[in-house]
Formats: C-alpha cells, structure tokens, sequence
C-alpha cells in the first residue's frame, strides 16, 4: 500500500511542526545556558539588590548547577550581612563540591549527546578556594573567632584537597604552570587570623607559605607580596625565637624584607580587604555549518577547508543538507575594573595606607580557562562526531529519525559557560598599625591612573593593643 | 507506511531525548526516616552527636572517678560546686561547642556528686530576672540577692584535630583535652582527655 504525494506531505508538515515544537521546548527549557539564565546577577549585586539577586539565582537554578547556586548564593548572602545563612549555604557547596569530586561522571555519557552542561558543575579549584576568605569573613562580622579560625584551619587542608584534584585532573600527569597549594592571599590570611587567634607558630608558617607562594606565583598572577609580609614574619619569628627560619626565608626572598620591622609599641592592627569588579565570564561562541549530500569526504583536508569558507562566507539555496553540523565553544571575556584600589586614612599621624594588590582571581581564571582550553576542544569535536554518528546510525532506520537526531543535537549544543559570577576580579589589601583607639576611616577608591573616583568611610573603627580588625569592601 | 513508521521512530526518539535531557536537569526526591537519638550513624565521618556525648560521657566519669573528688569531699565534707568554662574548638571544623557543652554538664549533674551552677551567660539572664523581681514581685516570693553560690571549680577546654589524607583517604584524630581549675588557687585538680579516630574512605578522584 502505498501513500499519496498529498497524504506524505501533511504527514511531513506534521512531523516538522512536531520539530519546531521540540525544538523550542528545548530552548525554553534545558538548553538557555547559566550564563544566559543569570544575565542579570551582576546588575543586582552591583545595585545591592540582594533580595532580587537571591531571587533570580533560585529561579535560574538547574539541577547541575547546585553547587555553583550555592556559591552564587553564599556569595551574594555574605554581602547582604546574613552571615549566619552565608555560612551555612557555602558549608553546604563545601560538602557538595567533595562530593562531586569523589563520583564518577555517569553524565558523561548524556553530555556527548547534548552538551557539557548537563554535568554537574564541580567549580574550579580556584573558586573553592574562595570560600575560606568568604566564610572567614563572616565569622569575623560575628565576632566569632574561634569560627574564623575554623576556617583558617580549614583553608590550608582544602588547598592540600585541592591540589590533589588538581593533579587527579591532569590527565597528562604535568604540573600546572600555577600550583594552587601555593594560593599566596589565601596562606597570608591564615597568618594573620592565627596571629589575632594567638597561634603565632601556625601563623609564622603561614606567612612563610605565603612568602614562597608569592615568590613562586606573583609574577603569573600579576601580583606580589605586600609590603606588611615582612614584617609580619619578622614579628612572629622573633615571639618564636625562629632565627633560622627566618634566615633561610631572608636569603630567599631578599626583597621581602626591605622595609624594616621597626618597634612600634602595643598597636593594633586594622586590615581592610578590597574586593573590584568581576572576574571574567564564560561565554560561548557558537558556529553552524551544513554538511551537502553533495560534499566529497575523500579528502579531509579539502573538506575542512570547504566547510570553514561555508562558515565565513555562507552557502547558496539549491543545496541538499545531509546534516546541520553545530559546535559551541566557551570563550572568557572580562573587563578591567575602573577601581584598582584605595588610599586608606584615621587622619591621625601614621594613620595611612595604600591597598595592595593581593589576589588576582581574574588571573586564576585566565590560567584556569587556558589550561582547561585543548580539553574542552578535543570534547567538542568529541561530541559533534558523536552526535553525527548517532545521526548517522538512526537514519539507516529511518530518515525521518535522523533528521530528528540532527535537530536535537543540534539544538542541544551550547558551550558550558559556567563560572561563579559574583566573585571579584581581584583583591587588595590595607595594612594599618594603629595605637589603641577608634578610628573613622576614610576610603579614597582611585582608578589606574590615581585619580579618585569615589570616597567612602567605615566610622568607629575600634582598635585594641595587639588586635586585629578584620574588614572587607566590595565595589565595582 | 513507511512514513507511519518514521513518525513512530520519530517520536519514541524524541521522547527518549527528551527524558534524557530532563534527567539531566532533575534533582532525586528525598526520603526522610525517623530514628533513635541514641543511634550511631557516621556519615560524613565529622564530629557528631554520638561523639559528643560519648566524649562528655567518659570524661565526666573519668573525671569523677579520680583522685580529686574523693579528696575534696573529704575536706569540705560535700559535694563540689563546678561551672562549665569554655571548650575552645582548635580544630579544622565547625563543632557545635555549645551542644557539647551542654553534654558536659548534663553529665556532671546527672552523676548526682557535684553541684552545677549556671554559666556566666546564663547567669546574666538570671540576675535580669532577678533584678526584675525586686521591681514587679511581692516581697514573699522576690529572690534575693547575694545568695548566688560560687563555683570551687571550672571545667576547661579544648577540641583538637589532627587530619592525615591521602588520595581521597582520611584519618581523623580528635583529641578532647579538659582541665578541672581550682577557681581559688588557679590550681589544675585534674586533667583528661579522650581520642576518637576516624578512617574515612572515599572514591578515588576521577575527572
């Protein structure tokens, strides 16, 4: 029995509403990327409109996004001031991001047939070494110390976990041009919340991490140790009686020690961290290209040469596709931020300081994205080949079921843009030694040419003989 | 017929994709058990209930059951009056150190051989309520002040943790070190400790 020409096509029209409709549940459903989902984070962050930005991480969230909604959200909740919640959102990516480390990559094999992000997202190794800064930060807006130092405690056993992933990761079993076990900012706040905790040995040896960590990264980072590590060690060797110690660091580091750790009396010690701008995002490059019926396969590099001037200069109508090829690639962009740091004064005499820059996450990211680049390609054309040989196998059962496949994958592909937004694109850091007292602080932001481009101030600033203040601000 | 077929293959792939695609996107559903208080179950391998009460439990009859006791009662002729002072949590976790503390004292005043009194925090509410009294009720039921009892001794502490990994393995060493301080003479009466040790294995990392 066979159809009319009229009864094949209704039948036809009907399958191809029957696609377009497919097509577009997938694009209203699993397929708009994090990025896209989260287009207006940054806005509500910056506007400090964190109840909206809360809101709009809960409605973007997918199920192998949780634990980067997590941070997103732990993030956006310490800015907020409810560090009690902050703490126990990020407490919970903490055990989330261990647990997704340990697991197999069961997704995997949903992801060559759609994309890379259908897998749980196990954040970069330099985001959750965040966290510890984050939730430090919090315990100490609490005055809860011994919880701060929970953190510092904790903060050096991530950064051993992280760098065993990191190596587990390296499939060609290199190291990386930037060991995170050395996180310099990370070792040089371990050391100054053990010192105010009263554990002069854990803070001497983290500010010896941190001295060598600055040595050893500084200049891939763009950053270098602050002029206050010096002395710190100075200070905490000599309660310790480490001359030794501190000798070997001196003829290492030379230059570390140039200021000198003169006697200052019973002072104590404000810190004001300064966090700017955003790190750079993930965003995706997208390339369509048809394959004719018509293409000779015999000679590869013909071929490719043939498909690479249809992308650049298109094709013509009276063509025959044999199948629509699509790829989406994750490219990083980011911005410089305007405000690169800040003069910092009491208006009393010795009450000034300028930040430092202590911690590039731009940087990290950079290297992160760079190193993680030819794996992601080699995924890619994994997965487009994939998806063609699936094609290829259905359509030998139906042609119809091919052309199916071919849409399907074809919408399904988007490059995994998926990176903790909110986080800054570096840190800098103010050091003031100051006699007991309170203090109104006044913050000068200046762009990279010097020039102020705000003023802010942090009134009632106590300072007690051999504390220490901990305080953070965050602009854009 | 052949495109009756095709629509058939057609729309059992879409309906395997499509599930496919969901269950990326899916979270599982969650089950809730209700359970003994008293049962043991170690998930994470973290400090937890039965650690803490365990722990309270066998220091406070270590404790106790030493030297000191016997010859304070010999001396003063009745039970010592203890306060719980703080237990510094040293370790690379968030311990919840007021529920241990509470297991401390709930096991010293379940012994029935000392005397518990409040802790400072808990005494400042005491004297706000007190001071309430002397203003709102009757002479007949008001307490008085300068009847509180002072402590002869104060429990101290601190938590420690000394954690060994290794590919994914974990040992986890706990040590619960606590001081009975004469408050008179600042001398140490007695000191304990209790370990706990923890083998936590887990997957392998893999990419």
């Amino acid at each position: 029995m066979t159809q009319g020409f009229g009864q094949r096509m209704g039948a036809r029209r009907r399958v191809g509403a029957g696609l377009i409709l497919i097509m577009m549940a997938l694009a209203l459903t699993g397929c708009s990327t994090y990025a896209e989902r989260n287009a207006r984070l940054r806005d509500d962050v910056a506007r400090h409109d964190f109840d909206k930005a809360l809101e709009g991480i809960a409605e973007a969230e997918r199920g192998s996004d949780r634990l980067l909604n997590l941070l997103e959200k732990g993030l956006v909740l310490h800015y907020a001031d409810r560090w009690t919640e902050s703490n126990a959102v990020f407490q919970e990516a903490e055990e989330l991001a261990d647990d997704l480390y340990t697991k197999s990559v069961s997704q995997a094999v949903v992801s060559l047939l759609t994309n890379d992000g259908t897998i749980d997202y196990r954040a970069a190794p330099f985001e959750m070494a965040m966290v510890p800064y984050f939730r430090s930060l919090n315990y100490v807006a609490m005055g809860d110390r011994d919880g701060a130092l929970v953190e510092a405690r904790k903060a050096e056993l991530r950064l051993r976990d992280l760098a065993e992933v990191e190596r587990a990761l390296d499939q060609n079993d290199q190291e990386s041009a930037v060991s995170l076990d050395d996180h310099a900012f990370v070792h040089i706040l371990r050391g100054m919340l053990h010192e105010w905790g009263g554990e002069i040995n854990d803070a001497f040896l983290a500010y010896r991490r941190a001295a060598l960590a600055y040595g050893a990264t500084g200049g891939v980072l763009g950053v270098k140790a602050p002029s206050c590590l010096g002395s710190d060690l100075v200070r905490t060797a000599g309660r310790l009686g480490f001359s030794d110690e501190l000798a070997e660091i001196q003829t290492v580091l030379p230059n570390l020690f140039i200021e000198p750790d003169l006697p200052q009396g019973r002072v104590g010690r404000v810190v004001l961290f300064l966090e700017t701008g955003w790190v750079p995002r993930r965003t995706s490059i997208e390339a369509d290209i048809p394959i004719f019926e018509s293409d000779r396969r015999g000679d590869m590099d013909l071929w490719a040469s043939s498909l690479q001037s249809r992308y650049v200069y298109g094709w013509g109508r009276d063509v025959k596709i044999s199948y629509w090829l699509r790829f989406a690639l994750p490219d990083l962009i980011g911005e410089a931020p305007v405000i690169v740091g800040a003069r910092v004064s009491t208006g009393t005499l010795g009450g000034h300081a300028r930040t430092e820059p202590v911690e590039s996450v731009a940087s990290r990211s950079r290297l992160d994205f760079e190193s993680s680049k030819d794996g992601i390609l080699l995924k890619t054309i994994g997965r487009a080949l994939s998806k063609y040989l699936a094609k290829e196998a259905i359509e030998d059962k139906s042609q119809l079921a091919g052309l199916l496949a071919n849409v399907f994958g074809a919408a399904t592909e988007r490059a995994d843009t998926r990176n903790w937004l909110t986080l800054p694109h570096g840190i800098s850091m103010a050091r003031l030694d100051l006699p007991p007292g309170t203090y109104d602080l006044e913050i000068e932001l200046v762009d990279a040419r010097d020039r102020i481009v705000d003023v802010r101030s942090i009134k009632d600033v106590a300072v007690r003989a051999d504390g220490w203040v901990f305080l953070s601000r965050r602009v854009f | 017929m052949s495109t009756r077929i095709d629509c058939r293959l057609a729309l059992a792939l879409a309906l395997v994709l499509a599930v496919a695609a969901m269950v990326s996107g899916c979270s599982g559903g969650k089950t809730v058990t209700r359970m003994e208080t008293d049962s043991v179950v170690d998930l994470s391998g973290n400090w937890n209930d039965t650690d803490s009460r365990l722990t309270a439990e066998t220091l406070i009859s270590q404790s106790l059951g030493s030297g000191w006791y016997g010859e304070y009662r010999y001396q003063a002729g009745a039970n010592p009056v203890v306060i719980v002072g703080p237990i510094r949590n040293k370790s690379a976790e968030h311990i919840p150190v007021k529920t241990f503390v509470a297991d401390l004292e709930r096991a010293l005043i379940n012994s029935g051989k000392v005397t518990m009194v409040a802790s400072s925090e808990e005494r400042e509410a005491l004297r706000g309520e007190r001071a309430d009294q002397q203003e709102y009720s009757s002479v007949a039921t008001m307490s008085a002040w300068g009847r509180e009892m002072g402590a002869d001794f104060m429990l101290l502490g601190e938590i420690n943790t000394i954690i060994d990994r290794e590919q994914g393995d974990e040992v986890k060493f706990y040590q619960v070190d606590v001081y009975l301080v004469n408050l008179e003479t600042n001398v140490k009466a007695w000191a304990g400790y209790q370990k706990i040790k923890k083998y936590v294995s887990r997957d392998g990392y893999r990419p």
